[in-house]
């Protein structure tokens, strides 16, 4: 099937797309594996702060995907 | 992919989104300690996040996917999965918001009681669909 450009444009973006949500998901991850057992030793360190910024990332993860997938989820 | 799989797939897509973004939330508090009575969101992104979006994620791939019937209702009846798709969202908001109410007990008790009854409309509909080829 002959696919035109911006359709193929589109298709790269949503790609791209989906590789930043998989990014931003494992980050907020491994933030929250750093942040939970400092808070538990520092509660009054940046560690909160780490806790925060995972929970930031994690939501853009969840709103990255559902952008990637919307589209695809169409009758026919 | 059938209207009724769009609705409820995309509806799980939201609940998901809505589930994260209480999820975020309730982190966020557990680091920085702005508002105490945010922990009182935890029952609404629990339920949002398994019943809103993985439950009815489920149920929307499985009407999509089961076997189907030949004729011109190839999924069978689909009065009960439409009841099942309105129920269940109903089900979801009654227990999420429950807690902010002065009703919690009977929220959550109407809550559970449209979250089974969907449940089992969606089996009326599927049960018969799940069979072995040929069967």
């Amino acid at each position: 099937m002959d696919v035109s450009a911006p359709e193929r444009r589109k298709e790269r973006s949503i790609v791209g797309l989906g590789w930043v949500t998989y990014g931003l998901l494992n980050a907020g991850l491994l933030l929250r594996l750093l942040g939970e057992p400092l808070l538990a030793v520092s509660p009054s360190g940046a560690a909160g702060g780490l806790l925060a910024l995972s929970a930031l990332l994690q939501w853009l993860a969840g709103l990255g995907f559902v952008v990637t997938t919307w589209g695809r989820v169409k009758g026919r | 992919m059938p209207r009724l799989s769009v609705y409820l797939v995309r509806t799980a897509l939201l609940h998901l989104l809505v589930g994260f973004g209480l999820g975020g939330l309730l982190l966020a508090n557990k680091g920085l300690s702005f508002w105490p009575a945010l922990w009182r969101l935890r029952p609404a992104h629990i339920e949002l996040l398994l019943v809103g979006w993985t439950v009815q994620l489920t149920l929307g791939v499985a009407y999509w996917i089961l076997p189907r019937f030949r004729g011109d209702r190839p999924r069978g009846d689909r009065r009960p999965v439409w009841a099942a798709y309105m129920l269940l969202n109903v089900g979801v908001i009654a227990l999420a918001l429950g807690p902010w109410t002065a009703r919690a007990g009977e929220l959550a008790l109407a809550g559970r009681g449209a979250e089974l009854a969907a449940v089992l409309l969606f089996a009326w509909n599927a049960w018969p669909r799940v069979k072995a080829a040929g069967g």
